[in-house]
């Protein structure tokens, strides 16, 4: 266990400013979007000029309203950093294979075997992605304090954060309403990064026939998924398709796992 | 001692080593010899467990899991197989985490002895400079082996002459040294043993003293006669 | 030791076996005076490091010394060279030997009588010794 927080800490040591420059990026590119919505807006009135015309009384305009009319900002803001963590699915393992001074060497030689090692990558990418979950919910708040202090008191009207947060069609895929849909997408995605890791290192057993293998194995696990979901056309019980869908879901995290395992501690050529 | 036996291995169509059969005894220096390409680096990541062999058996006295193998042989790679982001204390810091067998006072010998500087970046190291690093890092450990693969290619002269002083040192003593090279130059007279790979076998494993002695022949010249004939 | 500076400068050829040059170094030693009877010689470690050789190697020059008769070990105490008359002599007398044969090696073919030869060498004697009675401390290792 120690090993493997020592290289979960090494791993998060190693991505900590592309970390910190995502936030600042995506920070930066929100409270911009929102600043200039809310100003369009106060326009539209002639508000910041004071050519208002007196008779036209402004529609009121809430923190939902503005998130609501600046996803295409915010779909700037969090596009590109979750680019950058699908990416890192890949890069966190090839970084350590090319360069100057491989340290995958180092890596596979360690004392407490290769197993921490695996779970530290894994780890490290859901430690990345909650990361920037988490500060996507401290940035409604300071957009909600920006929000405060821009807005013309003659538009603002008050409203709940969680319409504002569903005012977005971002959030509602990031941060899902239903619980049962959040652990869908984030199973999902948990699935995808143990399928992603084990094509990884069948790559990196068998280089090119291990590209192959990886694309089958991948094709196979998708195949797997799609009849799964497949199964409710089959008039069975919602209970019954769910229980289809999770022990798919199961054999397949089951798997993902047991072959990383088995090929980074027997097969793996660094 | 190391035991390698009938090691065969494939790159794609290509037998890179094809029924290896040899050992490195400890308290003595064995050198791996060959042309580039030969699988010299290959059997040395072999007997790590850094690539699996097709076919054949590695053994290690007194060693029964990686784990130990870990903590009873050192590998020295031709590079220093660290993140090039970290620096040289930082490196030596996640050695002495993660081994029983690091020896920190030492590895503050090896780093005056090569001035090194601890603050430098990994990443920032010139060829040389980053060999002897790495030499720090395997030799710190108090391991019963020493692989060192191509520790004097692309070095600068002096950094050559550093790095062979470390065969005569007490560094080496009492461990079992296995060095791969493809020039013999540096460490010839250094050599206990020298076993010549040719086309994936192995072509002549000689007592360099006795050739010397019995043939009047270097181990460059048993290197000519297996090289160019 | 107070001689190490004289150890570091040896190159060792890569055709003759090393412990037989390390032994070889040793007579030399001797011979010149560099070693003198009974002085005590450094470790195998401390040899191996100083001629930037192998170990292994110093063990086996050591025993051949030993074998030969140049060098006494006795309990822990560290080796020294031989007090044994007879051995130093035999080593001053076999370089001389050697040496000599060398060069009646490399002049061999020319054909030179042997009056001429013994004259060369007398010049050749006299020379070099008076070169040295000018360059004090000058006669090199």
């Amino acid at each position: 266990m120690r090993h493997y927080f020592k290289l979960l800490a090494l791993e998060v040591r190693r991505f900590r400013w592309i970390m910190v420059g995502m936030m600042l990026y995506t920070l930066v590119v929100e409270c911009a979007a929102v600043a200039i919505d809310i100003h369009n807006f106060a326009n539209r009135y002639g508000i910041k000029e004071g050519t208002r015309e007196p008779g036209v009384v402004p529609q009121s305009y809430s923190f939902a309203d503005v998130i609501g009319n600046t996803q295409g900002g915010f779909a700037l803001g969090i596009f590109i950093p979750v680019a950058v963590l699908v990416a890192y699915v890949l890069v966190i393992w090839y970084r350590d294979w090319f360069g100057r001074h491989p340290f995958a060497f180092r890596q596979l030689m360690l004392p407490g075997g290769r197993i921490p090692l695996y779970f530290a990558k894994l780890t490290a990418i859901f430690l990345f992605v909650f990361s920037m979950l988490a500060l996507q919910l401290v940035a409604m708040a300071i957009l909600k304090l920006e929000y405060a202090m821009v807005t013309p008191e003659l538009l603002k009207e008050p409203s709940r954060f969680t319409d504002a947060m569903y005012a977005s069609e971002i959030f509602k895929l990031l941060l899902p309403l239903h619980f049962s849909q959040f652990l869908t997408n984030y199973g999902m995605g948990f699935l995808g990064v143990l399928l992603v890791f084990a094509g990884i290192l069948l790559e990196r057993s068998y280089r090119i026939r291990g590209i192959v293998l990886a694309a089958l194995y991948l094709a196979l696990n998708i195949t797997l998924l799609v009849l799964a979901s497949m199964s409710n056309e089959l008039s069975l019980y919602p209970s019954e398709t769910i229980a289809v869908c999770l022990t798919i879901f199961g054999l397949e995290v089951a798997g993902a796992i047991w072959l990383s395992l088995k090929l980074i501690t027997r097969k793996i050529s660094a | 001692m190391i035991r390698i036996e009938n090691a065969h291995k494939r790159y794609r169509w290509r037998k890179v080593l094809d029924g290896v059969t040899f050992s490195a005894e400890k308290g003595q220096i064995t050198c791996l010899v060959g042309m580039n390409g030969a699988g010299k680096s290959t059997l040395l990541k072999a007997i790590m467990g850094l690539t699996p062999l097709s076919k054949g058996s590695i053994r290690v006295d007194g060693v029964g899991s990686k784990r130990e193998l870990y903590e009873k042989v050192s590998f020295i790679p031709d590079h220093a197989a660290m993140p090039g982001g970290l620096r040289l204390e930082e490196g030596l810091q996640f050695m002495a985490d993660y081994y029983k067998s690091w020896n920190e006072s030492r590895a503050q010998e090896l780093m005056t002895f090569f001035r090194l500087n601890p603050r430098d970046r990994v990443g920032n190291l010139s060829k040389g400079t980053a060999a002897k690093f790495g030499l720090v890092l395997g030799l710190a450990l108090d391991t019963e082996f020493v692989l060192m693969d191509e520790p004097f290619s692309g070095i600068d002269v002096f950094s050559r002459e550093m790095i062979g002083d470390v065969f005569s040192s007490r560094l080496i003593e009492d461990r079992g040294v296995l060095v791969t090279t493809h020039e013999i130059d540096e460490i010839e007279h250094l050599l206990d043993r020298a076993v010549l790979l040719k086309d994936g076998k192995v072509v002549r494993d000689i007592d360099c003293e006795q050739v010397r002695d019995e043939q009047g022949k270097s181990v460059l010249d048993v290197m000519r006669e297996v090289y160019r004939g | 030791m107070d001689n190490h500076g004289g150890w570091m400068e040896t190159a060792f050829n890569t055709r003759d076996p090393v412990y037989l040059q390390v032994v070889r170094l040793f007579k030399e030693r001797i011979v010149t005076g560099l070693l003198a009877a009974g002085e005590a010689i450094p470790s195998r470690r401390e040899i191996a490091s100083l001629l930037k050789m192998n170990p292994n190697t110093a063990q086996r020059a050591y025993k051949e010394m030993e074998e030969q008769g140049l060098i006494v070990t006795e309990g822990n105490s560290p080796s020294r060279i031989t007090r044994d008359e007879d051995v130093l002599r035999n080593i001053r007398s076999e370089l001389l030997g050697e040496a000599v044969r060398t060069f009646m090696g490399s002049i061999r073919n020319m054909q030179v009588p042997l009056q001429e030869i013994v004259a060369l060498v007398q010049e050749e004697y006299e020379s070099d010794a008076q070169r040295r009675a000018r360059k004090p401390g000058g006669e090199g290792a």
